[in-house]
């Protein structure tokens, strides 16, 4: 940078969006990470297959059609038909509503839950520290996914049981995360140089502590979200998820637990594996790339 | 202890009433052990039993070894840690019986410029949003205006403004510094506890930040406690030095008459400590020396804390701790040397 720019009288623009540290040099930063974009623009194709389902999709994804049943893939029917004759790729569209749908809520859940319980066990420490610790351990001893299948069991499996049963179950592992960034930056002197200046604990907590944790939450949430995807499908895959006949992409899997479909009817289960996979992946690459972005110091200039 | 308190804090009554006054303040910080069961087992002194008081305008030095107190102290001033007894009167009010609230409002008047300036800014706000914060905290500065100010604090701290939307990787110790200070001043203080702010930066930077802190002093009618291990500096900067040796205040006095004439054996030490820049004086020089290594504050000596290390100790030292007494114009030290009969 030249000396005569750093003459000239300071910009309008600054005020703005660079003074709040929200400025487009992040954006850039995360462009630059391929695999991220890559993820990105993927998880962006799969978001608008959801928004636009009905538009999209060829046919009704119930509508059954026993004159085309266990087709292979045709003209007609791209990825073929199951065994009552339902398309399957329409099936698949829809089915991406639920799994993105499930991914997000129950980590907002969770991520909500855990980072308020870890900054307060963090910053307060104590008998305060103490009690929400044990709480997590507890939490974090139940077999998760087994209490999952018995709370989806009790309550009744529905799309928004599942969501609300994993975003309760699996918010420990953030608020440890959450907690271990804050007992550490909890001793920098930033932390008690904005207490010299009279910050709230409320102040410093979401002004000064979180936002230096958003890298690590950031990471762990695209994990989670990749992670409850799965879960749901898993679920879906032993019936107890999203039930039928509402299609998503665990229950598609579902159909392939006979040998049978497994062998002869590869158009079934392929196609929604492809999408977990496709979404699990890119979804952890956002992760890495945000992991980048986010952090100022990697930020060249 | 009431003596001491009475005695040290007469110079400023003939004057006008000092601006903050420390009276007996004591930080203990407690060793625990065990897990569920805390039991108490012991304690760290680290301020034990310090007063002084500070008038408006007037820079205070507080010098020291590592380890003696000094930040502890600045920082229990500022109720950075709840001190374990004693009074902070700051313009009338004892901090120390502040609630939170109240406490945080009293912030804007008092600041504190840190030792680190790797570590005393937040890496994730731009210095602009570092600088606004106390006005945003303080409701000082109407919203629309306080880009305004940071530009006109950054300049007076000697910085472009052009800077505000930078992070605080992007600049040097010094520049770093800079920005501390602007921040301390953005609330318009009365008084700001420098704690070591010059120690992390290279030689040539510290003298441009003592001259930046010497002229913030004449511009806005600041305040200073000035904490350092550096015996030039202090001696550059301060009205009046105090001296510190294990969590007590051992020598307190004018800067000339404590440059000139120490009377404690411990800053005579201290003093004879410092080189002099000529070879011919330097090989001249009588140096003392003082043997072993500051005892621990989890279990300081008896008596007087000096007297593991005192080249003139006397059987009186071990057993009673001296007061911090006028030895006459203000030149305060607590040593049996000076207390006539001992006792």
């Amino acid at each position: 940078m030249s000396d005569q720019v750093l003459r000239e009288t300071p910009p309008e623009v600054w005020t703005r969006r660079t003074y709040a540290g929200r400025g487009y040099p992040r954006l850039r930063t995360f462009a630059r990470h391929r695999l991220a974009l890559i993820g990105a623009c993927v998880i962006g194709m799969l978001a608008l297959i959801a928004l636009l389902a009905p538009v999209i999709a060829p046919y009704d994804p119930n509508e059954i059609d026993l004159f085309a049943t266990s087709q292979g893939p045709s003209r007609q029917h791209l990825l073929g038909t199951d065994d009552i004759g339902r398309d399957v790729l329409s099936r698949v569209i829809f089915g991406t509503r639920v799994s993105l749908s499930v991914g997000l809520v129950s980590v907002t859940i969770y991520v909500l839950i855990g980072t308020v319980l870890g900054s307060l066990s963090g910053y307060f420490g104590g008998w305060v520290d103490s009690s929400i610790q044990r709480f997590t351990d507890a939490v974090m001893c139940f077999p998760s996914l087994i209490i999952i299948i018995a709370a989806v069991a009790i309550v009744g499996p529905s799309i928004y049981n599942v969501m609300i049963v994993i975003g309760l179950l699996t918010w420990p592992g953030i608020c440890r995360l959450v907690r271990g960034q804050i007992l550490t930056l909890r001793e920098r002197e930033f932390v008690e140089a904005a207490r010299s200046i009279g910050a709230s604990p409320a102040r410093v907590i979401f002004a000064h502590l979180l936002p230096n944790t958003v890298a690590p939450v950031t990471v762990a949430a695209t994990f989670g979200v990749a992670a409850a995807i799965l879960t749901e499908a898993g679920l879906s895959f032993l019936g107890l998820g999203v039930q039928p006949p509402t299609p998503s992409w665990g229950n598609l899997i579902n159909t392939a637990q006979s040998a049978a479909v497994l062998q002869q009817m590869p158009w079934l289960w392929i196609p929604a594996g492809i999408m977990i996979a496709l979404a699990v992946l890119s979804i952890n690459f956002i992760g890495d790339g945000l992991r980048d972005a986010l952090d100022p110091r990697s930020a060249s200039r | 202890m009431a003596v001491e308190t009475a005695t040290a804090n007469a110079v400023t009554e003939n004057g006008q009433a000092p601006l903050l006054d420390v009276r007996d303040l004591v930080m203990h910080f407690p060793l625990t052990q065990g897990i569920i069961f805390q039991k108490k087992v012991g304690a760290v002194q680290a301020v034990d039993g310090v007063s002084f008081s500070v008038k408006k305008g007037e820079t205070l030095g507080l010098v020291g070894e590592s380890g003696c107190g000094k930040s502890t102290t600045g920082r229990a001033i500022l109720q950075l840690y709840k001190p374990t007894a004693g009074e902070v009167v700051f313009n009338g009010r004892d901090l120390t019986k502040l609630d939170g609230g109240e406490m945080r409002k009293m912030r804007r008047h008092l600041q504190m410029i840190f030792q680190d300036p790797y570590a005393s800014l937040n890496p994730r706000m731009t210095v602009g949003s570092i600088v606004s914060e106390p006005m945003q905290i303080h409701n000082l500065v109407p919203k629309n205006e306080r880009n305004q100010r940071v530009q006109e604090l950054l300049q007076t701290v000697g910085l472009n403004p052009y800077f505000a939307n930078r992070y605080p990787h992007e600049f040097s110790g010094g520049q770093r510094q800079r920005v501390g200070i602007a921040r301390a001043l953005a609330a318009n203080p009365d008084f700001i506890v420098c704690d070591e702010p010059v120690s992390a930066l290279d030689v040539s930077i510290q003298a441009q930040i003592v001259n930046l802190l010497e002229d913030l002093q004449n511009e806005f009618g600041l305040t200073y406690l000035f904490i350092a291990h550096d015996l030039s500096v202090v001696r550059h900067i301060s009205d009046r030095v105090a001296v510190m040796y294990l969590g007590k205040i051992v020598e307190l006095a004018d800067r000339n008459a404590l440059y000139d004439d120490p009377l404690h054996p411990y800053t005579k030490a201290l003093l004879s400590a410092v080189p002099i820049p000529d070879p011919v004086i330097e090989r001249q020089r009588e140096r003392i020396i003082l043997t072993g290594d500051v005892p621990s504050p989890i279990n300081p000596p008896s008596g007087c804390h000096f007297h593991t290390r005192c080249p003139y100790v006397m059987d009186v030292c071990k057993q009673i701790d001296p007061i911090l007494a006028d030895q006459g114009e203000g030149h305060f030290v607590a040593c049996h040397l000076y207390s006539g009969s001992g006792a």
